[in-house]
């Protein structure tokens, strides 16, 4: 197995790297800038001029190949007269610099040596520059209501190392959250050098409650050159929109007795209490408390009607209430008003008969008789002594 | 136990006559509301009078108690008019008296100067006499000497009428010599009346008394029965530090007097009672007292009577035999006389020269 696998990975070799087995060689002087590269085979081998140094004839050049696919490292070798460097190493020659030429402080003539099939190409350290745009996408609020407004943060950064220009960007808007204003086309400084970044805003409100997701922004744009064109792509944002509140009254009724147990005749304070315990005021609010045979209204009065109970607001009734005949009674105060009504039961006022004690007014007869007697005598004595 | 008649008549008899009451009931305002009178005899007290206004005024007094004999405007201090409405009276007054039982003793209050008192007491007297036995007294008031000469007038011949009845003794109080007991003469008759009934009540409780060494109705009938039936009354109270023979004499000084006396010269019997807490009788010198009281008038009944923790008191009675200050009203009482029958006579003789004078004279119209 392993010997197969081995045997695989060399066919792979063959097939897919440039004969670089080759035995034919050519020499050939390139004159670069600074930053200039020669391209062999449509850059799958690149060497750039990286620097000079024109006093001692030097020049530095940085060899590269795609990694993917040749699997050696990139290396910065020196070029001088007559003193060849090869890449990627000195036993494996494919590239070689050979000697230099006319070196100043940012030329050189380079001549290097490279298998005789291969193509080459110059390219200008001009037409090396690159774009590329990161594409972020953020908003205010993750979490609104319905109604609210979120704004929508498009920020663009041109991480590569040359200007973006014709950045076309690709909003797709949805329908539950609604762009405000005209078009949904936001504006990003065009061209866009390397290394700066731009951002834009635009806002949409809510109108449905629900998660959404703002769909990714698409930007396409160009290199200066104009030649290539790129695409970008920014994340994507979810928005939560909560229901909007309802909000109402909600009515709250007790009632209660200074006292509940009473003999016949005895009076009653009745106090009815409404609370507004929601959130919007109750309107037209009406009070209905019948009275059960055997009790009587002596003042006050156990009904009423408002116009409006403001939330959290509470309004008191009183009444002065009276047995007249012995049993059980409730009371059934019902509170009708806008948003709906309620009932409460009240406590039962027991009613019994009236029972006098008399043994607690015992101690007074003693008294009386003793005071009667005091004015008997003093009546009679008067009367014997009036002529 | 006693059973003793106090008559008051007019004014003066029925204002004494309440101002015992009250003292007997306790001398509070409202006493007669919640007190018992404290008479340990039996008292029955009548007040009697043609002033039905007189009647109203007293206080003390039981309705049932109060007669009035109703006779046209009162008798207007005239004794003859007096004794001409007791005559048409007489058998009322009597019965009244009558239904009260029998009694022991009496005695009759009255000034001798009003027009009632004075003309109904002696005939009173002179009845009940004739009907009863027991023994019969006289509070007799003698007036102010500048009252007028009718009222002395009236006095004496009272006084005289009065001892032509078999009445047992007058005893004698003297508003004049008494004048100075009060600033007015409201004031002065108040406390009169309550000197009168200080003595009347400790009297009456010394002659009701069980105790030994006291004095009874038997002695106080022979004392008044002795001399010439005329009596009048001393009496003091005694402080806390004051000794008893101090006591015993201010009784028998005009302070005490109600009548102006000179004891030793004019008396011929004197009863002496003294009461209070032990601690204040000293025996020694009660006796030497009474010694020397009766080396002076005769004989001294005497009586003590303990009563705890109550202050010493003193009451003195004399008999009289004479009386120099009797005799000098009299005297005045007689000018005043001839005073009021000149004035009559020349009131006379005017009215017939005035006669004279008219005399054959027809009015002509
Ligand atoms: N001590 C004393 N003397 C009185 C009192 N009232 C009247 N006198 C005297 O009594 C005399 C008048 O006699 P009254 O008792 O008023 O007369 P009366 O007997 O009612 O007779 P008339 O009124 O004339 O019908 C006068 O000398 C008064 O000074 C009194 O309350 N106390
Ligand atoms: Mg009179």
């Amino acid at each position: 197995m392993k010997k197969h696998a081995i045997l695989t990975l060399l066919i792979f070799f063959l097939v897919s790297t440039p004969s670089v087995f080759a035995a034919d060689k050519t020499s050939m002087d390139f004159p670069l800038n600074v930053g200039d590269s020669v391209y062999f085979e449509d850059g799958y081998y690149k060497v750039k001029l990286v620097r000079t140094d024109d006093v001692m004839g030097f020049a530095w050049l940085n060899f590269s190949c795609d990694t993917m696919r040749c699997g050696y490292d990139p290396k910065e070798l020196k070029g001088y007269q007559d003193e060849p460097n090869c890449y990627p190493t000195s036993l494996n020659q494919i590239i070689c610099i050979k000697k230099t030429r006319e070196v100043t402080s940012n030329r050189a003539i380079v001549n290097l040596t490279f298998p005789s099939d291969w193509s080459w190409q110059i390219i200008t350290a001009e037409e090396l520059k690159m774009p590329k745009l990161v594409v972020r996408k953020t908003v205010d609020k993750p979490r609104v209501k319905v109604d609210e407004i979120v704004q929508v943060k498009i920020t663009i950064e041109n991480t590569g190392n040359g200007s973006a220009t014709g950045i076309d960007i690709d909003e797709i808007p949805i329908t539950a959250l609604i762009p405000m204003g005209e078009e949904l086309e936001p504006k990003i400084r065009d061209p866009l050098p390397a290394g700066e970044s731009d951002s834009d805003t635009y806002l949409v409100q809510a109108v449905k409650s629900g998660t959404f997701t703002i769909p990714k922004t698409s930007v396409r744009y160009w290199d200066e050159s104009r030649k290539n064109e790129y695409t970008a792509e920014s994340n994507t944002v979810s928005v939560t929109v909560l229901a909007p509140e309802v909000k109402v009254s909600k009515l709250t009724t007790t009632i209660q007795f200074d006292k509940e147990n009473v003999t016949r005749g005895e009076e009653i304070t009745a106090t009815i209490l409404i609370r507004n315990v929601g959130d919007a005021p109750a309107n037209d609010v009406d009070l209905i408390t019948r009275l059960p045979p055997g009790l009587e209204l002596v003042s006050g009065a156990l009904e009423d009607k408002y116009h409006e109970i403001k939330p959290g607001s509470t309004r008191e009734v009183k009444a002065v209430i009276r047995a007249v005949k012995v049993g059980n009674y409730t009371l059934t105060p019902r509170t009708v008003y806008s948003d709906g009504e309620t009932t409460t039961t009240s406590p039962v006022i027991i009613v019994t008969e009236e029972v006098v004690e008399y043994t607690k007014y015992l101690y007074l007869i003693p008294i009386l008789l003793i005071l009667l007697i005091i004015i008997a005598i003093v009546i009679k004595r008067h009367r014997e002594y009036s002529f | 136990m006693l059973n003793i008649l106090l008559l008051g008549i007019g004014q003066c008899g029925n204002r004494i006559l309440d101002a015992i009451n009250h003292l007997s009931l306790g001398g509070g305002r409202f006493s007669k509301y919640y007190s018992q009178q404290q008479y340990v005899s039996n008292v029955q007290t009548i007040a009697i009078n043609t002033a039905l206004n007189d009647l109203k005024e007293l206080k003390h007094t039981r309705a049932k108690d109060r007669v009035h004999i109703p006779y046209l405007h009162g008798v207007g201090a005239n004794r003859n008019i007096g004794k001409q409405c007791f005559i048409e009276n007489r058998d009322m007054i009597l019965r009244t008296i009558e239904e009260r039982g029998n009694f022991d003793v009496a005695f009759v209050i009255t000034s001798a100067s009003g027009g009632t008192g004075s003309s109904f007491t002696p005939l009173l007297v002179k009845e009940l006499k004739e009907r009863y036995s027991f023994p019969i007294y006289s509070i007799i008031v003698l007036p102010f000497r500048e009252e007028g000469t009718l009222y002395m007038q009236n006095a004496a011949f009272c006084l005289q009428e009065l001892r032509e009845t078999s009445v047992d003794g007058v005893i004698l109080v003297d508003n004049q010599f008494l004048k100075q007991a009060g600033k007015d003469i409201k004031t002065a008759y108040d406390s009169i009346n309550r000197m009168v009934a200080d003595r009347f009540l400790f009297l009456i409780r010394a002659l009701d008394s069980e105790m030994m060494m006291v004095t009874d109705l038997g002695d106080f009938n022979t004392l008044m029965a002795s001399g010439a039936r005329l009596a009048t009354f001393g009496f003091a109270k005694g402080g806390k530090n004051q000794s008893i023979k101090d006591v015993i004499k201010e009784s028998m000084s005009p302070r005490g007097l109600l009548f102006s006396t000179q004891p030793y010269e004019e008396a011929v019997r004197a009863m002496i009672i003294i009461q209070g807490d032990k601690k204040y009788l000293d025996i020694n010198e009660i006796t030497s007292e009474v010694e020397t009281l009766s080396s002076n008038v005769g004989h001294v009944f005497k009586g003590v009577l303990i009563r705890n923790r109550e202050e010493p008191q003193v009451l003195t009675i004399f008999s009289l035999s004479a009386s120099e200050e009797l005799d000098k009203f009299y005297l005045e009482a007689i000018e005043a006389i001839k005073k009021e029958k000149e004035q009559k006579e020349r009131t006379k003789s005017q009215k017939e020269v005035a006669n004279d004078l008219f005399k054959g004279i027809e009015p002509e119209y």
